[in-house]
């Protein structure tokens, strides 16, 4: 079988970053790089032996207190592969997970953390809630999945190039280049990261069964992950990378028509993923209208973390919305085109297009019915990397 | 009232073989759907007129029928697009062809009333139907939209008939907006509840929905139910390309920059069942009422004083029929063209010329008194779709024919069944009482018709979809024995049985398997053309499409750009059209590029993508285009054809 195969387990493991599980080669590349070799311990023993000489220290070169503690430019000094640790860290750090079997209801909270407090103290408010859809409509949803898989040999190709992060698509979109754009993928890793943090709470959490465990007639054209089914992970994550990728090239400042198409292309691709995950048959469309939903929430409260945390004294806070994604609110024929839940249209008061309700998705309300918004943090750590990466398109 | 004499002379009897094979079958091949379409042509002569009436006009009245008008409207239904007074009608005097709906579970009683009998010259059988819906004749003054408007340079208008057409595409439009002046969609009840079943489109409401979609071509099809996935089956708009957008491109299609007004589009979108499996579904109907649609809204475009000529492309084609001009849709087509000389809109009819040359489904028998010939049918196992074999005696011929159909050797108990003009139709049945074969003598009982012999095998696999699944018959070869009592040549013609690209599998072409038939010369090459010693009597002759043959349609055939040959596969008369004095294919155009760039790119679904597509499907569009620019140059027919365009 193809050496794809084998990569189907691997799903948290982003490309090039795939070999991180593997902690004892951190120090790899931390040598010679390609073509060097390390030296062995034996060498450097009797290397030091020759030319140490008698023990007299007259001072160092470095001293540590010339950095400060918690200072984000230190981040400059560490592997990206440590970096991340600080990074996801400080993110999960104002997010925790809930979930009422009662109400099939999983929810995500938000924590606005005042760090400046000792102890630390905060305040939660819901960011994401989703419903559990009934099996009445899951069910339903598989004409959809029957009705879709008359496009499987027609997007046979890209179906397999996108099982895994589909950096070479965002690539035709938005011109990436490892070799000049390293912060910007050090971001999207941890955009990724921070995606399936979120998914796969929620689909522990509500626990939805694949297609495929409905009816045997679904035949999946390559193999169903081993997770639950809604949200999609795909959906999720394609569109949480587009929404900060356009974030992260947007600020190099270009007219509206221009960003509404970037914006609008990089949505249409996340779409199309998204549906591709359909018609291959391990989704039903609502998992991806979910998806999206998630995405844009994890997306747009990535983009306020990483702005600066201002002083103890006014921190930067941002204003993101608070979503709700109501599954018993769907019907069996919600089929999901791409055009939901969001409108890329840039222009003075959308400068980043704008999330809109269907029936089944809404802003989260308070007990007056006005919109909740968590009021979003942000982060001198996050925001260096933020910056680093904004500064590779200017 | 004049009695009518087609059959054998004695009792009239209609030459549908199809519809009997279909009730035989209790409609096992056929969709759901309650009523069936069926092309028919009377016998004027028989029917009661009233002052000034059309022979169309008598025979919509129903009057024909002894039956209670009242119940007539429970069994049968004509379409608004014969019945109303048009000027269509009004041209088309003489026109003795018309669509009617049956009610599937009243077909069999209607073919046995003599009125029936002694009214029906021909019928044909459509894919059935939920609702016996087709557009309406529209109102006059429909508003058209600004892509479409008359400029004062001669307009040509360009009809293309096919499948699968994105209308939205940018290559159907200019810099007002679309050129497509109307769109029929053909599928007769919607996929779903977001689409009116035979949803008809001006350009204004394609400009309409482009602009509510924020140009969105995928939101666009959505709209329309063009992209309902809660449907099972083939999307063909779903599709990356599609034959229908690729043709429109070949023969109309322009950037938007290049703002072209002079040829606006009427284009008509046969649905899935036309044509997207071959040995089940008969594109006849369909193609016939969008020849009426095209005409009928050529003409509501007529600007005072305008004359507006038509190039109507069909890039489909049978592998059976008559090849004689005189199958029904070559008659009509035939009609359409002559009636329509000098009119305000003189049409023109070019066809794909077929890809059959090398399917080995044609067999000619040189046949001497007496002496039996054989012929070996190989069917192929795993066919999903039944086999059906034509074989035609010549005009007038001077003896009759006898044709035993044996199942392969081996079958248990041997079966065979014998069909001739005494003895029809034929029938095997399997161990279970099942029928697997039927058999069908044809008297000519039509203006111009040869006698023939239909044979019918049913599906050599089991289709998990269908409900009656136990009938399958055994692959392998069939023989086919004729004899006749007189000296003539017999053609028989094998009907096409593929699955064409990009649709669920269902049939395997069924082909003459005869050794003698040379495939590869002694250089391992494929052979082309029949060489002169080729003693076979599979022939690469006579292989054009069987919709082909007529005499005022215009032919294309295929050749490659990068050498100038003809394609292997394009195919060759000659035809057995008396009135058609010019061989086909009448001319060629391209089809490859090269050798190893196969096909032509053209327009993908989508606006900015390209797609490659080859055959006489493509050579066609070609030259409607040209005709279409000379129509428009000249203001009238060029004299001749080129020979290669």
């Amino acid at each position: 079988m193809s050496r794809l195969e084998g990569f189907e387990g691997f799903e948290g493991f982003e490309g090039f970053e795939g070999f991180e599980g593997f902690e004892g080669f951190e120090g790899f590349e931390g040598f010679e790089g390609f073509g060097g070799r390390r030296a062995s311990a034996g060498a450097l023993i009797a290397h030091r032996d020759g030319i140490v000489g008698t023990w007299d220290m007259k001072g160092v070169t470095w001293e540590s207190t010339e950095s400060d503690v918690g200072d984000a430019k230190n981040l400059g000094r560490w592997d990206p592969r440590i970096r991340r640790f600080v990074f996801e860290s400080e993110l999960l750090s104002s997010l925790y997970f809930t979930a009422d079997k009662n109400s099939k209801t999983a929810t995500l909270w938000h924590a606005d953390v005042n760090p400046a407090s000792s102890p630390p103290t905060g305040s939660w408010t819901p960011f994401v809630e989703i419903v559990r859809p009934t099996d009445t409509v899951l069910k339903a949803q598989l004409d959809l999945l029957n009705g879709y898989a008359d496009l499987r040999i027609d997007r046979a190709r890209e179906i397999l190039s996108q099982t895994t992060p589909q950096y070479a698509f965002w690539s035709t979109v938005v011109p990436l280049h490892r070799a000049r754009h390293a912060k910007t993928f050090e971001l999207i890793g941890l955009t990724l990261r921070l995606a399936k943090y979120a998914e796969m709470n929620f689909k522990h959490a509500l626990c939805v069964r694949r297609p495929q465990e409905y009816t045997p007639q679904v035949q999946p054209m390559i193999q169903t992950p081993i997770h639950g089914s809604f949200p999609s992970g795909h959906a999720t994550e394609a569109h949480t990378v587009a929404f900060v990728l356009f974030e992260v090239v947007r600020a190099a400042g270009a007219a509206n028509a221009a960003k509404s198409q970037l914006l609008g292309l990089l949505m249409n691709q996340a779409a199309r993923i998204a549906i591709n995950r359909t018609v291959a048959g391990m989704h039903y469309p609502v998992d991806s209208a979910v998806g999206k939903m998630l995405g844009l929430s994890v997306a747009q409260y990535l983009v306020a973390r990483c702005k600066p945390a201002g002083t103890p004294g006014t921190p930067t806070k941002t204003k993101v919305e608070a979503w709700k994604f109501d599954g018993a609110k769907c019907a069996g024929t919600d089929d999901f085109s791409g055009a939901e839940l969001f409108d890329p249209a840039c222009n003075a008061s959308n400068p980043s297009g704008k999330r809109k309700p269907q029936t089944y998705a809404d802003t989260i309300k308070d007990g007056g019915g006005n919109a909740i918004e968590c009021s979003v943090r942000g982060s001198d750590n996050l925001h260096w990397l933020w910056d680093a990466a904004v500064a590779e398109w200017s | 009232m004049a009695t009518a004499t087609h059959g054998n002379g004695k009792t009239p009897r209609p030459a549908q073989p199809l519809l009997e094979w279909a009730i035989a079958t209790k409609f096992a091949y056929l969709r759901e759907g309650e009523w069936l379409p069926l092309l028919v042509e009377f016998e004027p002569a028989v029917l009661p007129r009233q002052g000034n009436q059309t022979p169309l006009q008598a025979f919509t009245s129903l009057e024909w029928l002894a039956t209670d008008p009242r119940t007539l409207v429970d069994i049968l239904h004509v379409p608004e697009l014969f019945t109303k007074p048009t000027e269509l009608l009004a041209m088309a005097k003489n026109f003795h062809f018309c669509v009617v709906f049956v009610r599937r579970d009243q077909l069999e009683k209607l073919i046995q009333t003599p009125e029936w009998n002694q009214t029906i010259l021909r019928a044909e059988i459509g894919p059935p139907v939920d609702l016996p819906h087709l557009p309406k004749p529209p109102a006059q003054n429909a508003p058209a939209g600004p892509g479409v408007a008359p400029t004062g340079s001669q307009r040509v208008v360009i009809g293309v008939i096919d499948q699968g057409i994105a209308f939205a595409n940018a290559r159907f439009r200019n810099l007002s907006g679309s050129r497509i002046a109307y769109l029929w969609q053909q599928e007769f009840f919607g996929p779903g509840p977001s689409m009116a079943p035979g949803v008809e489109l001006t350009a204004a409401e394609i400009d309409a929905a482009l602009l509510a979609c924020g140009g969105d071509e995928d939101h666009v099809y959505r709209r329309f139910g063009g992209m309902d996935f809660t449907q099972p089956g083939y999307k063909a708009l779903g599709r990356s390309s599609t034959h229908g957008t690729h043709v429109l491109d070949l023969a109309a299609g322009e950037a938007p920059s290049a703002d072209e007004k002079k040829y606006p589009i009427i284009a008509v979108d046969m649905p899935d069942e036309a044509v997207g499996d071959p040995a089940a579904s008969m594109l006849t109907i369909h193609a016939f009422l969008g020849l009426v649609y095209i005409l009928s809204r050529t003409q509501l475009m007529l600007t005072a004083d305008e004359k507006l000529p038509i190039i109507v492309n069909l890039s489909y084609g049978p592998q059976e029929g008559p090849h004689d001009g005189n199958a029904m849709l070559e008659v009509i087509m035939d009609f359409f063209v002559k009636a329509s000389k000098g009119s305000r809109t003189p049409m023109q009819i070019v066809l794909a010329g077929g890809n059959f040359r090398q399917f080995r489904v044609h067999a000619e028998l040189k046949l001497q008194p007496r002496r039996v010939r054989t012929c070996n049918w190989r069917l192929q196992p795993g066919s999903r779709s039944p086999s059906v074999m034509e074989l035609w005696l010549p005009h007038a011929a001077a003896g009759d024919i006898a044709v035993t159909l044996s199942a392969p050797k081996g079958t248990p108990g041997s079966p065979a069944l014998t069909v001739s003009p005494t003895q029809t139709p034929g029938k095997i049945n399997d161990a279970n009482g099942n029928l697997i074969a039927h058999a069908d003598y044809v008297p000519a009982g039509w203006a111009g018709g040869r006698s023939h012999v239909v044979l019918n095998i049913v599906r050599t696999a089991a289709d998990p979809a269908s409900e009656w699944g136990e009938a399958i018959a055994p692959p392998g070869i069939w023989e086919v024995k004729v004899a006749t009592t007189a000296a003539m040549d017999v053609h028989a013609w094998i009907k096409r049985a593929d699955t064409p690209r990009g649709r669920p599998a269902m049939g395997r072409q069924s082909y003459f398997d005869d050794p003698a038939y040379p495939r590869f010369d002694t250089g391992g090459r494929r052979v082309e053309n029949d060489p002169s010693t080729s003693e076979s009597y599979v022939r690469r002759s006579h292989t054009l499409s069987g919709i082909a043959t007529g005499s005022e349609t215009i032919v294309v055939g295929a050749y490659r750009q990068s050498n100038g040959a003809v394609t292997a596969y394009s195919s060759k008369g000659p035809h057995l059209n008396p009135t058609r004095a010019r061989n086909a294919p009448d001319t060629l155009a391209p089809a490859e590029r090269s050798v190893v760039l196969h096909g032509l790119l053209a327009a993908g679904s989508r606006s900015g993508s390209s797609a490659a597509m080859n055959g006489t499907s493509a050579a066609a569009p070609r030259m409607t285009r040209w005709l279409a620019t000379q129509w428009q140059s000249t203001g009238k027919a060029p004299a001749t054809l080129p020979p290669k365009i």
